[in-house]
């Protein structure tokens, strides 16, 4: 999956809840009002694109701080 | 020091009492029940509300106290020093973490479960197989003190996580997930999740992703439940996710 790709995911989930698309990959998550729950639905429906599940390292779920950090992350994990 | 049973009290077979045991005479006790070390069952309440009457098979663990005039479900099982006060409605197996209290005039439905330190407001009205975490409240004056009688309605599968709040006139739909220091307030639909800044998205997405354990709860924890209720659990849970497929 790209890295655009995931980044489309993951405004669609903002978006669908009245939120601003994200922009740009050094902000933090936590400014851009990207919560927790975000992440698992974007997660939820990366896995019903691919139709398979993907797998999670919990280590470095911890360390996510920015947008980049996010689709870094599912990068690594859809590849 | 002995019981203090009041030889109007009505006690059912295999019941046995600790030390200092307070029974008034209002108080009907099912059979199998053990009641700890300096409980009150029976205290009298203001204005008369009738008997207490405790089904069988329930738990009462030391010094907590049970007021006159509320009905409690079988197989009661409560920690220590928990307050149930009078006119309450409880179903089967509520149990009742260490030092919670619940208000008077409550309904409080099948296998729900309050950890320690919970404060069910008087009126609350709550499901089947509720959670409510330590330190949670629900509130019934929306504008204390005063008179105004607002109480929480929370439904059936609901998770009310550690130190949420619900606000006075709360109706939290069947199956939401009140996060951890969340203030739930207003009407919320069935099956969201309410965060720390209101409603956050349909609970089918909350997920602890390193086990992939999903809510809502009853494919991944109905088995801490007996047999008899499984049925009800999955019945519960198949309902509350079928909405939640036809609404995301």
């Amino acid at each position: 999956m790209t890295r655009q790709e995931i980044l489309d995911t993951m405004n669609l989930v903002m978006t669908k809840k009245g939120r601003e698309p994200i922009t740009g990959e050094t902000v933090s998550t936590r400014s851009v009002n990207f919560r927790s729950l975000d992440f698992s639905e974007v997660a939820l429906r990366i896995e019903a694109k691919l139709g398979r599940e993907l797998t999670f390292d919990a280590a470095a779920m911890r360390n996510i701080d920015t947008v980049k950090d996010v689709l870094d992350f599912f990068e690594n994990a859809t590849v | 020091m002995d019981a203090m049973i009041d030889p109007q009290a009505s006690i059912g077979a295999n019941v046995r009492f600790g030390a200092g045991v307070r029974v008034y005479a209002n108080v009907e006790i099912g059979d199998d029940c053990s009641i700890g070390d300096f409980c009150i069952l029976g205290h009298p309440g203001p204005g008369d509300n009738g008997p207490l009457r405790l089904g069988p098979g329930a738990t009462v663990r030391s010094h907590s106290v049970l007021y006159e005039g509320s009905t409690i479900g079988p197989k009661l099982e409560t920690g220590h020093h928990i307050v149930i006060r009078e006119q309450s409605q409880i179903g089967e197996n509520l149990r009742v973490g260490n030092f919670s209290d619940i208000e008077g005039t409550c309904r409080i439905g099948d296998f729900t479960r309050l950890h320690g330190y919970a404060h069910v407001g008087k009126g609350t009205r709550i499901g089947d197989f509720v959670w409510l975490f330590s330190l949670t409240t629900t509130m019934n004056d929306p504008l204390p003190p005063s008179h105004i009688e607002d109480p929480v309605t929370i439904g059936d599968m609901v998770t009310v996580c550690v130190n949420a709040q619900c606000m006075p006139g709360t109706e939290i739909g069947r199956g939401c997930l009140i996060a951890a220091g969340a203030v739930a307030e207003g009407v919320i639909p069935a099956g969201q999740v309410v965060g720390r800044d209101g409603i956050e998205g349909p609970v089918n997405f909350a997920m602890h992703m390193a086990t992939r354990t999903r809510h809502p709860w009853h494919k991944h924890f109905a088995d801490a439940y007996p047999a008899h209720a499984q049925g009800r659990i999955q019945a519960l849970g198949a309902d509350i996710e079928a909405a939640l497929l036809a609404a995301t």
